[in-house]
């Protein structure tokens, strides 16, 4: 049968033969096995064999919720580009021709998708087998389990899918991906999704949701088919935008670029004798559409931000953490993007042919260097003001308050806000500018940063987690482990306490990872600057 | 000594050896045609020469100055066009241009005489305001030549600039890179229209799997390659008795009768067309036609080369 889907069989190879998807893979089973058997050790430690049995149940929750993690970070990378890479390759004009048609390419691009990420979930089978074995669990949970990953998998696999279709580069299909994908479900309250289900509209599209949602109730096949059916329906409706969009496609190849034909209906031409002195400065401040439109993104972002943290719900509990919400919302985003921009500040010219062009030219490649990380330093400048603003208005609009002395000053809370924003998204930008100079011809660098992002987010606050579980003692031992981690500061800092540090030792620990993050600073700058020495010419 | 001039020079990626211990010399405004297949390593020794490429053996030369050591004082004497133009598809022609003029520092007062200029040179000053992606591939490249000549470069390096443009573009290139010779410029282009290099370039040298396989003016790589020149003519008093005297003239490798003509295949580092004509009236032929047809690079590019890559 497989024979007759051509495509299929073509996607299924190179996603066999793609080192990339194997050391995802292999990342992907460390963490399962290493966070099922700590939890498998923490729950099997007791020497009543009835307080063993039934803590099935709760580690076959640790292992959905991995597996779900995984999905919604590895799924985005590998969906959204399956179409632009036709695009760039300059192939699916050709598959367009083929008798496949849209609907059929879609399709079998999408059953590629879910079958890839069915083999990452397989490595998870025989845990699953154990939690069965500790008991607690009903083939009926095990199924609810299963159907709701498949539908997690479909969601993400079809939203990335129309975004691969309707972007003209992998790289801005896997922003809209991630971003959309945040806003599909940043509404969603998540905080009350793993402990208070109980209004079925909050969780409507967020698949993982229904896991804890539908085991309450005793339902059949056809009721649980019946309460899933907006998810399916979004799945349908996007893999129908994307058809639309592929359809199309070959008209849309040969019409100019939006920007072209605004500026001709405008008339907007430029006659100006340009008064360039720094040239690669000006074209990456004044030409560079995907910067501009960045820019008005986060400008209309923030706005938005501001207006929903001003009309937030009366109780107080819920408005502060639906602030927060909006809040990391934004960080998440500002990180995505400019590591993006970072990764590929050299990349572009690469890909535009520009590069060995501008390399011949008497420009110095210190110059090169500065005037391409100028711009994207008022780029961070900007993002950084952005996320300032959005976290004072955060803290102006909902004071906490401070029994015993155990939070920072308001104060405090702003100017450590202020410095570590910028620290943190200054290390993004010198780090990420330095991954792109080292791998500037590795078209897949991109996946490579976020993974870097999303590692250096999580791995610190696994280790400070799972230390105690290892080493012994207690959890706030290993708490210094997560001050590492630029997630983890943001949360202190706009909580305005680190837990097990009060009063002087929360202060003591903030500066502290002050001082290492501005090591960081100099150090991802200093391997920027020297990489470039090396890396942007040959002979110099 | 030779503006450019490679010895020994050896350029591997891994372990593959994309140039071959290569020796090439290039006078002072010499209009330089490199030829060979795909894969043979033009595009390479190239982008050694514009400093893009660092050779792991040998030295290369270009005006007296090492392009390894000193690459800052070679880019300011190079314009290097790569196969694709190298354009910035977001800026109008004047702004790519002024772009360009400010990469090389040139002072503002000149800069914009200096671009008006090349759009004249390069028929595009009715496209000065155009964006560069709204122009067709021939304008680019005429653009990408623009760019090249904007800092006054003593050498020019085009990589392929005649490949993709259509018959009328293909001309107008031809034109311009004939007015860049008149200039006095060093060029290098490599090409694979080689009916056109011919016309164009007073030296060519062929590479084949990295190596140089042939180099010099044409008349010398026809003398060192013997190749036969095809004499066509018109004999009204053609016969047998002729047809031995022919035959006989020292140069002349065969004579063979076609339907209307005669073909005399002669070796013209022996004996050349007119000394030919002399002979024949020598031996009372009578000759209504007589047409020595031109020997064509692509005789010599077949007979020198096997489709081989580096």
């Amino acid at each position: 049968m497989i024979s007759k889907l051509p495509l299929l069989q073509k996607e299924l190879i190179e996603y066999a033969s793609t080192k990339r998807i194997y050391i995802l893979r292999v990342l992907y089973g460390i963490c399962l096995y290493v966070i099922f058997l700590v939890n498998w050790s923490q729950y099997t430690s007791y020497d009543n064999l009835y307080q063993v049995l039934g803590s099935g149940r709760w580690l076959l929750e640790y292992i959905f919720a991995t597996n779900t993690g995984a999905i919604y970070i590895i799924l985005p990378m590998i969906s959204s580009i399956v179409v632009t890479n036709e695009k760039e390759k300059r192939t699916l004009s050709l598959l367009l021709t083929t008798k496949l048609g849209p609907g059929l390419i879609l399709f079998e691009k999408f059953l590629g998708l879910v079958l890839s990420m069915f083999y990452f979930l397989l490595m998870s089978f025989p845990i699953i087998y154990m939690t069965y074995l500790l008991g607690g669990l009903t083939n009926k949970k095990i199924f609810l389990s299963l159907y709701i990953q498949f539908l997690t998998i479909a969601q993400v696999a079809a939203i990335g899918l129309f975004f691969s279709c309707y972007c003209k580069t992998s790289i801005k299909a896997i922003m809209s991906t991630y971003i959309w994908g945040f806003i599909l479900y940043a509404f969603l309250p998540f905080f009350d999704i793993f402990t208070n289900i109980s209004n079925y509209g909050e969780i409507m599209l967020f698949p993982p949701g229904f896991y804890f949602y539908l085991d309450r109730y005793s339902l059949n096949s056809w009721d649980i088919l019946s309460y899933t059916l907006p998810i399916w329906i979004t799945i349908l409706l996007a893999l129908l935008g994307a058809r639309h969009l592929l359809i199309r496609y070959p008209r849309k190849i040969n019409q100019k670029p939006l920007a072209v034909r605004v500026r001709e209906d405008f008339k907007l031409d430029r006659h100006k004798t340009p008064r360039i002195h720094l040239p690669l400065l000006w074209r990456e401040g004044t030409h560079n559409t995907w910067g501009l439109s960045a820019k008005i993104f986060f400008g209309v972002g923030v706005v938005i931000a501001i207006a929903i943290i001003g009309n937030l719900p009366d109780s107080r509990h819920r408005r502060n953490e639906m602030a927060m919400i909006i809040y990391f919302f934004g960080l998440a985003i500002a990180a995505l993007f400019l590591a993006m921009k970072s990764v590929s500040l050299f990349q572009r010219e690469i890909k535009q042919e520009t590069w060995d062009v501008l390399l011949t030219t008497t420009i110095k490649t210190e110059s090169i260097f500065f005037q391409k990380t100028m711009a994207l330093t008022k780029f961070t400048i900007y993002i950084c003001t952005l996320l300032v603003i959005v976290y004072s208005f955060n803290i102006a609009a909902f004071h906490r308050y401070n029994y015993y002395n155990v939070r920072l000053s308001t104060g405090a809370k702003w100017i450590y806000s202020l410095i570590f924003t910028f620290l943190i998204f200054s290390i993004i930008q010198w780090s990420m500018t330095w991954l792109g100079l080292v791998f500037k011809r590795n078209r897949r660098i991109a996946f490579v940063a976020i993974g870097i992002i999303v590692s250096w987010c999580l791995l610190p606050i696994l280790a400070s987690e799972f230390s105690r579980d290892i080493f012994g003692g207690s959890r706030g031992d290993y708490r210094i482990f997560s001050l590492f981690s630029p997630f983890a500061i943001f949360v202190f800092v706009t909580e305005g306490r680190i837990p097990h540090f009060r009063g002087e030792g929360a202060y003591t620990a903030l500066n502290l990872s002050l001082l290492i993050y501005l090591a960081m600073a100099a150090i991802c700058f200093a391997s920027a600057y020297f990489s470039s020495k090396k890396h942007i010419r040959v002979c110099d | 000594m030779s503006f450019v001039n490679i010895s020994n020079m050896t350029v591997r990626y891994d372990s593959f050896i994309a140039v071959h211990t290569m020796n090439l010399q290039i006078p002072a405004g010499e209009v330089f045609g490199f030829i060979g297949p795909n894969g043979a390593g033009k595009s390479t020794t190239m982008k050694v020469l514009a400093t893009l490429l660092k050779p792991q053996i040998g030295k290369v030369f270009v005006d007296n100055i090492d392009v390894l050591k000193e690459p800052k004082k070679i880019r300011s004497i190079i314009g290097y066009m790569p196969d694709a133009f190298g354009v910035y598809d977001d800026l109008t022609v004047q702004e790519y241009l002024h772009f360009f003029a400010a990469a090389y520092r040139i002072n503002w007062s000149k800069r914009k005489n200096l671009v008006n200029d090349l759009l004249a040179l390069t028929d595009l000053t009715k496209k000065k305001y155009a964006q560069v992606d709204s122009l067709s591939r021939g304008m680019k490249q005429r653009l990408g030549i623009a760019r090249v000549l904007i800092h006054d470069p003593k050498f020019l390096i085009l990589d392929e600039p005649a490949s993709g443009l259509d018959p009328r573009a293909r001309i107008e290139m031809r034109e311009l890179l004939k007015e860049l010779r008149n200039m006095g410029k060093t060029v290098m282009i490599s090409s694979h229209i080689l009916s056109e290099l011919s016309e164009l370039c007073t030296r060519i040298g062929i590479i084949e799997a990295g190596k140089i396989v042939a180099e010099g003016s044409l008349e010398e790589i026809y003398t060192q390659l013997g190749v036969e020149k095809v004499v066509h003519t018109q004999i009204l008093n053609y016969d047998e008795h002729l047809h031995q005297k022919i035959s006989e003239i020292p140069g002349v490798t065969s004579v063979k009768k076609q339907q209307n003509r005669v073909e005399i295949h002669i070796k013209e580092q022996q004996l050349k067309p007119e000394v030919l004509l002399q002979n024949l009236i020598a031996l009372d032929a009578c000759i209504r036609m007589f047409q020595p047809g031109a020997i064509d690079l692509e005789t010599v590019f077949m007979k020198l080369t096997e489709g081989k890559t580096a």
